[in-house]
């Protein structure tokens, strides 16, 4: 059944746009850097200061509120034209170990992102030890996400 | 010899035909260069979105800079580090490809804009440094330095096409 979704996908006119022209993919694909690198950045600098390293001087909640838009807004822009990357190749996509990898490491970081997350880094009285477990965890969930990526293009 | 031909000696070098028929190792040391972009770029773009005076607007522009300092250092090293590899695998590739001249036109120029930025607004420092939003010169240099990093990584990214 997902696998006729996706060859479904396929036959659509964004899959086309994507998938024939020269710049629709190249185009696509820098957007999606952008975002990552929004995104990664900013959750780098906030495991940071999770973990200690750095902006001792301001409050968790105040380096939340510098990065929380900007990482909404990267992984709004990673989410978007992750869609439009994945229409041009979909049915290979199906057969892609490194794929659904990278949508496991996605869907849970989401969920990290917008439950534990979100309670640690909005407040100012969390222990040490959760702190520095969510910072830990935030990283490594992205990292995920972008190493299984890579390894689609590769693998 | 050409530069071309230098290139090309160190495309065909062992160290540079083995990273290139590499089944992993390009692989890694090529998605370390991209990830790594996150660390690099992203730490630069956390200054950038104070200097233009949109981010964290409380902090003053220098320790904003401070704190980002490291993660500027680790995430070029790095950057330095693949990229020497990735070029010794492709280096006579590289040189012809216009993409890979814009970026290293475009990455010469930010650090231009680094450069100038650290001198001459050094000197009225005391006078934007706790500014929400600070004077129009550091602003311009944020701007550009936006501007300029994202060339280089569109230029990065679009290599591939002309190989």
């Amino acid at each position: 059944m997902i696998l006729s979704f996706f060859q479904w996908i396929d036959t659509t006119a964004l899959a086309a746009i994507e998938r024939d022209t020269t710049w629709g993919f190249a185009i696509t694909s820098i957007f999606h850097l952008a975002g990552l690198i929004l995104n990664f950045g900013v959750v780098s600098v906030m495991s940071l200061r999770l973990f200690g390293l750095c902006m001792k001087n301001r409050l968790v909640s105040q380096v939340a509120e510098g990065i929380w838009r900007w990482s909404l807004l990267g992984v709004a822009l990673s989410l978007a034209s992750g869609v439009c990357l994945f229409t041009s190749r979909a049915p290979a996509m199906y057969e892609s170990s490194p794929f659904w990898i990278k949508m496991s490491f996605l869907a849970t970081a989401l969920i990290f992102q917008f439950s534990l997350y979100r309670k640690v880094i909005w407040r100012d009285d969390s222990g040490s030890l959760l702190r520095g477990f969510t910072g830990f965890l935030a990283v490594t969930l992205w990292l995920g996400v972008g190493v299984a990526g890579r390894a689609i293009g590769f693998f | 010899m050409s530069l071309l031909e230098i290139c090309q000696f160190i495309e065909n070098s062992q160290i540079g035909t083995a990273i290139r028929e590499s089944i992993y190792v390009f692989p890694i040391i090529e998605g370390t260069h991209v990830l790594a972009l996150g660390i690099s770029v992203g730490a630069i773009l956390w200054f950038d979105l104070r200097a233009i005076g949109i981010n964290m607007r409380r902090q003053p522009v220098s320790e904003v800079y401070a704190q980002v300092k490291p993660l500027m250092i680790g995430g070029f090293t790095i950057m330095f580090l693949t990229g020497i590899l990735l070029f010794w695998s492709h280096a006579a590739q590289c040189y012809i490809n216009v993409f890979f001249r814009y970026k290293f036109a475009a990455m010469f120029l930010a650090g231009l804009n680094a450069a100038f930025f650290h001198v001459s607004t050094q000197r009225s420092i005391n006078n934007w440094d706790k500014s929400p939003v600070p004077s129009v010169p550091v602003r311009v240099a944020g701007f550009l330095s936006i501007i300029l990093w994202t060339v280089v990584v569109a230029a990065g990214r679009l290599m591939v096409y002309s190989f």
